[in-house]
């Protein structure tokens, strides 16, 4: 029980706690690199938006530089100088026709070339329409006058080689033969005569949607682009009702689903920025980046604002994937704590054990073994400890037990002669009685006397006389056997518990050697003395059933021995098998 | 037992059911509805109104006629009580019975309107049969606005801007509906809004005309200030009324505002009780509070738009109004609009 539970308690707590540091260390890593993955995809949105948007710039170059091409043509060059001939003008318009069909073949972002003159109310000259079925050139009624558009007197402010760029809108003028809803960007330069005077302006309008699903196609098709103007009207948006809401008298502003985005459209040092966005269309939160891009010339300060926007769940895939990766790591690295948690807690409670053990053994007053001494840490300490402290105390134990011998000794034993005492010779003689009385069986007190120690006491001194007890002692112990029990009751008063005889008369034997005994002379310190005995002999249960019965009944025989002239021996009842 | 135990209890329920009701309609008579356009309910207002009436009012914003057409015909316009709308737009909500009539008894300031407004059998649309259904709040009338420092003279005609002399240098809107009303006004129609098929084919060629003297067509007046700013511009159709001279003004151009004694379009703003209105009574005082002196003068203070209980400085009671009013046909002249504007040549048409 108590090896099972230090150890298993140990276990469980170290388990525990390493599976929750494991667990916790788990989470920290999981929502760290969450952050750090959101971030870095963000980052890459924001890189990628900004790429967008100088793709958009790069575009734009290539339109200019056509434009710059066809301006210097030399039959648009003829053309505005109104020569040669009269069928000049015709020989020019069909060649610069073919050029800007060929051109608009080639260039699929461009949707109309017009050269329009400044003539007849800004009256089309040359005009090249992508339509559904292909490339028409519009000739005479159908070319219109475009004066009143932005895009003819703005370009024809600028000057030779410079470059106009519209506001970008629906073209809502009619003989659009592509579609509406298309939104577009017009740039224009202006066309000199040799002369220098004005002809017109040679314009492309560019169908921003081609243009950007041509540069945006690297893109993944999981990210939705946006396009704002400078105002913040989306131009571009996945859901194309929310575009050019100011061509539908209803303004849809980027700012208004977007807050942040205000800092873009404003002039300041801003010019890129990531948002969280729910814009509503979608049910999720998209991370967004989005750009402020100017574009055409400098005194325009035209800019768009590109923006990128790709649902969060998609970012948050990698970091599922994480997720579930440190799921399984924290849970084997919480199995592997476990273990190494019960492996290191039996390790722990091994010694434990073993001290628990000892100190079982030590309880029994069993040898010590097993004891972890050896080890070099508090675990062996506190077993040296332990050891030391044992033996310390096992030796005082040893000590008291000997004492409380010595103690019990000295109560029942006689110091002089080392015999039972009076009180050791009660107990044994109650004993005797118990013994008798159980089996029938019956036993003899002899009483002795020693006769003239009394004399020897007084003429030799007590020194002399305490050495004639200890040698009458000697010679009683001497003569009896083994088993029967000699005492010392006081002064030279002497007892003998007889039991196990076969007839009275070998107690009254054993009685005639020690009288025999006792009439040799003692010789001590130079004295040579005589000192006889008398004994009387008493006989359970014949005599006397009690102790103090059976020790008078002997008594009054020594006594009757002491008086008696020839013998020495008297038994209490005298019989005939008892002969003295 | 059970039996009667149950009819105990639909007792308690019918009887809660009633009482629901009428906490409801009571709560209905203390809230107010208000769909209008921005500026017509500011804050001030509705927080004075409330106070006076007790009840809570609940003001909608739209910023077009479509949107304010959507929102009122949705649940048959039980969504609102009271809702702004001009006399023009006004007949197609009376024909649905989106408008009810209304009592002149319940708006007693009406008569301290300006003559021009009191006189509502002379404003074309208020009125249907018998009834009245809207009574006037705020109006524009489509003036000309000319730049000082080029047009010396007071332009007198709106045919100003077909002249020459301002060529490339006139501003007009890109509206199709109120061009040909203009254009037919000039070509002495007797209904611009009522063309005949060669009125039209005739103000058509008279806009082709407009088109080769502007600079450009605005579509709105923030376009029109930058168009203003960025050119040369002589005049300008004041398609959005003074609140456009204002705005010129407030961009720093010395402009004059004229409205030609032939007369100029007009649109009239008027107040309306929806036909499903929970209190039509607390509709009727809301038209009442906004035409208070005080808060039709603050009105046109803020909000640069002419109010029809006090005289404005750009207002003048001999100018000659005429009311728009609904076409002969809306697409027909989009359509026309379009090719005009596109730049179809004149001999097309």
């Amino acid at each position: 029980m108590m090896r099972l539970g230090v150890g298993f308690k140990l276990g469980i707590w170290l388990a525990l706690f390493g599976i929750l540091s494991t667990a916790l260390t788990g989470y920290y890593a999981y929502s760290r690199s969450r952050e750090l993955l959101i971030a870095a995809a963000e980052d890459k949105l924001l890189a990628a938006t900004e790429v967008l948007g100088q793709r958009f710039v790069d575009s734009l170059t290539p339109i200019t530089e056509d434009l710059a091409m066809i301006a210097s043509l030399p039959a648009l060059r003829e053309l505005s100088d109104g020569a040669p001939g009269p069928d000049g003008a015709e020989r020019n318009r069909a060649r610069l026709q073919e050029i800007f069909a060929s051109m608009l073949k080639s260039r699929v972002d461009y949707v109309q070339i017009r050269l329009i003159g400044v003539a007849d109310y800004g009256r089309e000259v040359i005009r090249i329409d992508r339509t559904s079925t292909g490339i028409a050139a519009v000739n005479g009624d159908e070319l219109q006058e475009k004066g009143h558009f932005p895009y003819m007197f703005e370009a024809l402010k600028t000057g030779p080689g410079d470059f106009y760029f519209s506001r970008i809108n629906l073209n809502r003028e009619r003989h659009w033969q592509t579609g509406s809803d298309i939104p577009t960007l017009r740039i224009a330069t202006p066309v000199y005569s040799t002369a220098g005077k004005v002809f017109g302006i040679v314009i492309v309008n560019v169908d921003l949607n081609r243009l950007f699903n041509r540069i945006r196609s690297t893109l993944s098709r999981h990210i939705d682009m946006v396009l704002t103007n400078d105002d913040g009207d989306y131009l571009i948006h996945p859901d194309q009702r929310k575009t050019f809401g100011f061509d539908r008298g209803r303004r849809i502003l980027i700012q208004d689903d977007i807050g942040d985005v205000k800092a873009l459209l404003q002039p300041g040092p801003v010019r890129h920025m990531l948002a969280r966005t729910n814009d509503g269309s979608h049910e999720e939160t998209n991370a967004g980046a989005f750009v402020r891009v100017p574009f055409g010339s400098v005194e325009q300060h035209e800019f768009v604002v590109v923006g990128l926007q790709t649902p969060l769940s998609l970012v948050l895939h990698d970091s599922q994937l994480l997720g579930v990766t440190i799921i399984q790591i924290t849970l084997l690295c919480s199995l592997a704590a476990a273990c190494l948690s019960f492996l290191l807690s039996f390790v722990l409670a091994k010694p434990l054990n073993a001290m628990a053990v000892a100190v079982k053994q030590f309880e029994a007053g069993k040898v010590i073994v097993n004891l972890p001494t050896e080890r070099d840490d508090e675990v062996g300490y506190l077993a040296r400890s332990f050891l030391h402290m044992s033996s310390r105390l096992s030796s005082q134990v040893g000590d008291l037990q000997a004492r409380e011998q010595h103690l019990q000794h000295l109560a029942h034993h006689d110091q002089l002669t080392g015999l039972p005492n009076r009180a050791m010779f009660q107990q044994a003689l109650e004993t005797a009685i118990g013994k008798a009385e159980a089996d029938g069986s019956s036993f003899c007190l002899m009483f002795i006397d020693l006769d003239k120690f009394k004399q020897v006491n007084d003429r030799l001194g007590h020194v002399v006389g305490d050495q004639a007890l200890q040698l009458s002692a000697l010679r009683m112990r001497a003569s009896v056997r083994n088993d029967d029990l000699v005492a010392r009751l006081g002064g030279d008063e002497f007892t003998i518990l007889v039991s196990n005889f076969r007839h009275e008369s070998d107690v009254t034997a054993m009685a005639r050697k020690l009288i025999h005994v006792f009439d040799q002379s003692f010789s001590v310190e130079g004295h040579e003395f005589e000192m006889t005995c008398s004994i009387g002999i008493s006989m359970f249960p014949h005599d006397g059933t009690d102790a103090d019965q059976l020790l008078n009944a002997a008594d009054a025989a020594m006594y009757r021995a002491k008086q008696g002239m020839d013998s020495r021996l008297e038994w209490f009842s005298d019989r005939p098998d008892r002969a003295t | 037992m059970t039996y009667s135990f149950s009819v105990a209890r639909w007792m308690r329920v019918a009887l809660m059911l009633c009482w629901l009701q009428l906490a409801g309609q009571v709560h209905a008579e203390s809230l107010l509805r208000v769909l209008a356009w921005p500026g017509y309910a500011d804050p001030d207002v509705v927080a004075a109104f409330e106070k006076k009436t007790g009840a809570r009012v609940e003001v909608t914003f739209i910023s077009t006629d479509d949107e304010l057409w959507s929102r009122l015909s949705r649940n048959n316009g039980g969504d609102f009580d009271v809702f702004a709308v001009n006399t023009a737009e006004l007949q197609r909500y009376i024909d649905k019975g989106l408008s009810a009539p209304l009592d002149l008894a319940d708006i007693p300031n009406q008569t301290r309107q300006l003559p021009r407004f009191r006189n509502i059998t002379a404003i074309p649309g208020l009125m249907r049969g018998q009834r009245l259904y809207a009574i006037p709040f705020t109006y524009a009338e489509m003036g000309l606005i000319y730049n000082r420092k080029i047009v010396k003279q007071e332009p007198t005609s709106m045919e100003a801007m077909w002249d020459p002399q301002y060529r490339g240098k006139v501003l007009a809107y890109s509206g199709s509906v109120h061009n040909f009303s203009v254009a037919a006004m000039l070509n002495g129609s007797k209904n611009p809004f009522r063309l005949t098929s060669d009125e039209l084919h005739a103000a058509s060629r008279r806009l082709v005309g407009l088109r080769r003297n502007v600079l450009a067509f605005y579509s709105s007046p923030e376009e029109a200030v930058k168009f203003y700013l960025g050119n040369e511009v002589a005049l300008v159709f004041a398609n959005f009324g003074t609140q456009q001279v204002h705005a010129l003004r407030a961009a720093g151009a010395d402009v004059g505002y004229v409205v030609p004694s032939q007369g100029v379009l007009a649109w009239l703003d008027c107040w309306s009780i929806t036909g499903r209105a929970r209190s039509p009574q607390l509709a009727a005082q809301w038209i009442d509070a906004t035409l208070q002196a005080d808060v039709s003068t603050r009105f046109s203070e803020r909000h640069g738009l002419a109010n029809t209980v006090t005289a404005t400085s750009l207002s003048n009671a001999s100018d000659k109004l005429v009311w728009l009013e609904p076409t002969e046909d809306t697409d027909k002249r989009h359509a026309l609009w379009t090719r005009i504007l596109s730049g179809d040549i004149l001999q097309k048409f």
